[in-house]
């Protein structure tokens, strides 16, 4: 049997497969360098860096489009990773309807490979002689049925009730199953099961969402049918630090509590129609001149405005506003703490805190639909649609000021709809050169020194580069930053008009400000030039210890423009 | 009849009359998310067919029939027949596809195509076509989507035979009628969708399961919207999605590409033409036998221009298919659009076509160019004259300063809609027709299309729909000077300001429209 894909030794590289121009500009001391290319010969469909045999090593497994599996690991004692002969496995049965993941099922060292289908649920497990192949079938009732075109990776093996055992969560169209792991071990022909039997503990709605193009009148046409569904929402509702369910089934809310046991009731231990809340004011509609209403049915937010680690919920319809603290009993929508009138209708809500005093306020934003005086002079010249921002501060936890503490308004000049329709490109390529300026990159011991180092692709695009050793800030912009954020955005800049530059600005400056604390300012120590991207899209960099010895590898993970199918894997050390 | 004597007969919502106009309540609480017209008891008389929904019931669907009485009577109110749909239906259509008299209503869902025979004993009513993996695999809670396209007779056999677009390709499966009269659809082929490259599809491109870009453009609608991730500290914030699944193919148009007689599928991808030979009856290669580079490549850039389109018709008549491409000229200083038309067989010169390039020739130039000022919204090939020929019909929107000051006080958008006939392949160089009317600036779906000739004049009346609460139907008035249209409609209608128009084609049907409103659907047969 011929090898799935081709393993390209760095000294045959150039000659076998498109590696990277070597480049050069190195800082005295530290050093980047390629150790690896992999050219696989199979539509690889996903991949993933997993530790399937527990020997801190992790594997590069592949999942092609037909179903294969096939997994290089390292040879022990060789200098470069990934340098195994490559294992292929048992192919999937029916790659169109699997879903995959990766979990430690049983607590022992290694995970699995977790695949969901029409028939059922099963793990497969790795060894040398067979690869990676089918060990055990977890259950047969949690069928996967729909369509997904080739094996696709789902995090649908999460550990929904916190026993650190992964659990099972099963699209199911417009429901998700929950199937805890906890029963006892099944026995079959005498022999105990490998892993602790599932069972499904709830079933519960979730909001499907879809998209369709469906004309064919014109040549230009695509048909597509998309759809996404969210993955379950699991969060602490009652502060017995166990997480909970959440459920969106149109205009129900539910919550099921998770039982001491680890498993959830069938039936909602709360539950809210929020529809049933109504501003008997007159409905607002989109109108010219008029503030804009999204959607008439009432909004629901929910954070912890008294810190007792419960989250609370505010629901607003119109013009009013329910505020409802929660308790140790979890969600309750009977007793008010605070009901709230404004004086205009809402385009949004929010809670934030304004004011950084770990109290969520409550932010309403209402957005001026243009007169079609405006919009007809938008047609030819800038126009500006006006956004109203009102806050009101969170007094005691249990209600909000009954005026607003903080108060302003924003324009957002826009360009000249005739301009924004002749040439939208030109908009789109702007915001596509700021979005560049977010600079892909990883972060990791990749010198073994116990200090976080940074990789990342220059603005260009074209090259990998290296720090060492700095101390870097946490991931995106997030928590009380995000809410100073907004604050600072909304009630405290003096410059209250924005425009797309304005905006694209602020984004590059975000970027840019991020470089800057992963770099400390710094020069790169080292750099090596990345593929050309004319013909391969860099979709991936990842950093993982392939050998285990306690120093991350760097990986860029590519695409071949010419064919999606193809991946392309480059293995980098920092030295 | 004569174009005086219709006006006399013609009375605003008179029925019977040259104008039918039928109610046909809803049931309570139900809607309409789509209507049609077939012969399902096998009468000869076209019967309403509606699929409706309960707005506060998810998948509470269902189909009803209701029964035409005769050519100038209404069809009924209440329905002769209806069923339940199924969770797993999500579209149907009309058509022959069984041994019974009169239509069937076939119905499709992720595993394949279903026939529901009203006629049959219960256990027998529903008989499965054939297995397909089907597009559209989700069905919506509310709607049934209409997909008429799919009944087609491809094989010139004057059968139905059913196109099915799947996530890689078209299947195509042809009806074969036993010597008892039993259709079966045993016979398919599946034709292979050309592979996209990475780029172009890059204008909906996913990355690791997630789109990062959508953008999309309808007549009437021009949308973009980028990912970001926005995850706050909201309680009720949902995690990543479990699981995106985006599938898609290009539409499929059957025409006679090579010009044998018989039908081949033509579909366009972001660079090329491809077309799959028809070679006997029923024989489809699998994959394209021949491809040509767009002459107007359709990638983000031009599937954002508001002007764009590409059409597959037969211009000349000739039996083989010719190309229409509309794309915003963006070197111009003014708005303006340029249609390139290329006809097979026409080409002169640099926009000679060859053996190898029938279409668009060695060098892609086309054999007729249009200059149109304006954006369009939508462009059409309809019968306006008396000739056989389609001719030209674009609804467009010129930006005019003044024009649109002067809107400001009317609330309205002024549209012009210009037709250029065809001349057995050659279109008028500059509108024979030429139409300026104001649209009311409100939410609804304007329209204004070519109907038919109803008066008997010879040329095609005009269906406007204008204001969100009217509908009217128009006359040409020919004369030296040209064609113009009448400002007084031949007739016209009052309907909810949100209904939605459903146009019904039928071969030798009836023509008119149907008007979907939120309690009622209104049937308007033109005769």
């Amino acid at each position: 049997m011929s090898a799935p894909f081709v393993l390209v030794p760095l000294a045959f590289a150039s000659a076998q497969a498109p590696a990277p121009p070597q480049t050069p500009p190195q800082t005295a001391g530290a050093v980047l360098e390629l150790v690896r290319t992999l050219e696989p010969a199979l539509d690889v469909a996903e991949y993933a860096f997993v530790d399937l045999d527990g020997d801190r090593e992790r594997e590069l497994v592949l999942i092609g489009a037909g179903g294969e599996l096939v997994v290089h690991a390292s040879v022990p004692d060789e200098a470069a990773p990934l340098g195994g002969k490559p294992k292929t496995g048992t192919r999937l049965a029916d790659p169109a309807h699997t879903l995959v993941t990766f979990a430690n099922l049983d607590g022992e060292a290694g995970e699995e490979l977790v695949v969901l289908s029409p028939d059922g649920a099963l793990a497969y497990a790795f060894d040398a002689e067979r690869g990676l192949a089918p060990v055990e079938r977890l259950t047969r009732r949690a069928r996967f049925v729909l369509r997904v075109g080739k094996p696709t990776l789902a995090d649908f093996a999460r550990d929904v009730n916190a026993d650190g055992r992964p659990d099972l969560v099963l699209p199911a169209g417009e429901k998700l199953e929950v199937w805890i792991q906890g029963g006892a071990k099944t026995v079959e022909n005498g022999t105990p099961a490998r892993y602790a039997a599932f069972q499904r503990t709830a079933v519960v709605a979730t909001q499907v969402s879809r998209w369709g193009a469906r004309s064919t009148n014109e040549l230009s046409d695509v048909l597509e049918s998309s759809f996404s569904i969210p993955n379950l929402s699991v969060r602490d509702v009652n502060g017995d630090q166990r997480p909970d369910l959440y459920v969106v089934d149109g205009s129900l809310r539910a919550w099921h509590l998770q039982r001491q046991d680890g498993s959830f009731g069938e039936t909602p231990d709360a539950s809210v129609d929020v529809s049933l809340f109504r501003d008997t004011i007159e409905e607002a509609k989109v109108r010219p001149g008029h503030t804009l209403a999204i959607s008439d049915d009432p909004d629901l937010d929910s954070r912890d405005l008294d810190g007792d680690g419960i989250p609370d919920y505010v629901i607003a319809h119109r013009r009013k506003v329910w505020v409802f603290a929660a308790s140790a009993k979890g969600p309750q929508f009977s007793q008010p703490s605070t009901i709230l009138k404004t004086a205009d209708d809402i385009t949004a809500l929010q809670l934030v805190d304004l004011d950084d005093d770990q109290r969520p306020d409550l932010l309403l934003v209402k957005v001026q639909v243009p007169t079609v005086a405006e919009l007809v002079r938008g047609v030819f010249g800038e126009w500006e649609v006006t956004i109203g921002a009102t806050g009101y501060e969170n007094v005691d936890g249990r209600s909000f000021s009954s005026t607003p503490k903080w108060k302003n308004e924003l324009a957002v000049r826009l360009p000249a709809i005739l301009k924004l329709f002749k040439n939208p490109e030109q908009f789109i390529q702007r915001f596509e050169e700021t979005a560049r300026r977010f600079r892909g990159g990883t972060i990791g011991d990749f010198d073994g020194d116990g200090r976080a180092d940074v990789a990342l692709v220059s603005s260009d695009r074209s090259e990998l580069e290296l720090w060492r050793g700095r101390e870097v800030p946490g991931g995106p912009l997030k928590g009380s930053a995000l809410d100073r954020g907004i604050a600072r955005v909304l009630f405290e800049d003096p410059n209250t008009t924005w425009d797309l530059e304005r905006i694209a600005g602020a984004f590059a400056g975000l970027a840019e400000r991020r470089a800057k604390e992963l770099t400390g300012s710094r020069p790169r120590e080292a750099a090596r030039t990345l593929r050309a991207r004319e013909e391969f899209k860099l979709v991936a960099l990842r950093n993982v210890d392939l050998d285990g010895d306690g120093k991350e590898e760097i990986l860029a993970v590519y695409r071949t423009r010419a064919s999606a199918g193809r991946l392309s894997v480059d293995v980098y050390r920092a030295r | 009849m004569s174009l005086a004597a219709w006006l006399l007969a013609c009375q605003v919502g008179a029925a019977p009359g040259p104008v039918q106009t039928v109610t046909v309540p809803l049931p309570a609480g139900l809607r309409a998310s789509a209507a049609t017209w077939g012969d399902i008891d096998g009468d000869g008389v076209a019967d309403l067919v509606l699929a409706r929904f309960d707005p506060k019931r998810r998948f509470a669907r269902s189909i009803a029939v209701h029964f035409g009485r005769g050519a100038r009577a209404a069809v009924s109110a209440k329905p002769d027949l209806e069923f339940d749909a199924t969770a797993d239906t999500s579209a149907f259509a009309v058509g022959d596809v069984h041994a019974d008299p009169g239509e069937e209503i076939v119905l499709f869902s992720a595993g394949g195509a279903y026939c529901w025979r009203p006629k049959a004993s219960e256990d027998q009513r529903f008989v499965r076509l054939f297995a397909a993996d089907f597009l559209w695999q989700l069905a919506d809670p509310e709607r049934i989507h209409p997909w008429s396209d799919g009944l087609r007779d491809l094989d010139g056999d004057r059968k139905l035979d059913v196109v099915v677009p799947e996530p890689g390709g078209w299947r195509l499966a042809f009806q074969r009628r036993g010597a008892d009269g039993a259709a079966s659809f045993a016979e398919s082929v599946v034709l292979t969708s050309p592979p996209e490259p990475l780029d172009d599809s890059a204008y909906m491109s996913l990355e690791n399961g997630s789109p990062e870009f959508r953008g999309s453009r309808r007549a009437d609608t021009l949308r973009v919207s980028f990912s970001l991730d926005s995850r706050t500290t909201d309680e009720l914030d949902f995690y990543d999605p479990l699981l995106d699944v985006v599938e898609r193919v290009p539409s499929p148009h059957f025409f006679d590409f090579d010009g044998d007689g018989d039908l081949d599928l033509v579909a366009q991808t972001t660079r090329r033409l491809w077309t799959y030979l028809q070679t006997g009856r029923g024989k489809f290669a699998t994959t394209a036998t021949q491809s040509a580079p767009l002459p107007v490549l359709a990638d983000r850039d031009r599937r954002l221009d508001a002007s764009y389109a590409a059409r597959a018709i037969d211009l000349d008549l000739d039996g083989r298919v010719d190309c229409a491409i509309f794309a915003g000229d963006k070197r111009s200083e003014d708005v303006r659009t340029q249609a390139l038309f290329f006809v097979q067989g026409q080409g002169r010169g640099d926009a000679a076509q060859t053996a190898e390039a029938p279409l668009f020739g060695a060098r892609g130039v086309p054999s007729q160019l249009l200059v149109i000022a304006g954006f369009v919204a939508a462009a059409s090939f309809e019968r306006v004259d008396a000739d056989p020929y389609p001719d030209l019909v674009v609804r467009c929107v010129r930006p005019d300063l003044i024009d649109q000051l002067r809107s400001i006080s009317s609330e309205t958008l002024d549209a012009d809609l210009y037709v250029y006939l065809n001349k057995k392949g050659v279109l008028s160089k500059k509108p024979d027709v030429s139409w300026r009317f104001p649209v009311r600036l409100r939410g609804f779906d304007p329209n204004a299309r070519f109907v038919g000739d109803q008066n008997g004049d010879g040329w095609s009346e005009l269906f406007v729909r204008a204001e969100p609460e009217h509908v009217r139907l128009f006359a040409l008035r020919v004369g030296r000077e040209g064609a113009s249209v009448f400002e007084k409609p031949l007739w016209e209608q009052t309907i909810a300001p949100e209904a939605e128009i459903d146009f019904p084609e039928r071969d030798g049907g009836p023509r008119g429209v149907i008007v979907r409103e939120r309690s009622q659907v209104l049937e308007v047969r033109w005769r």
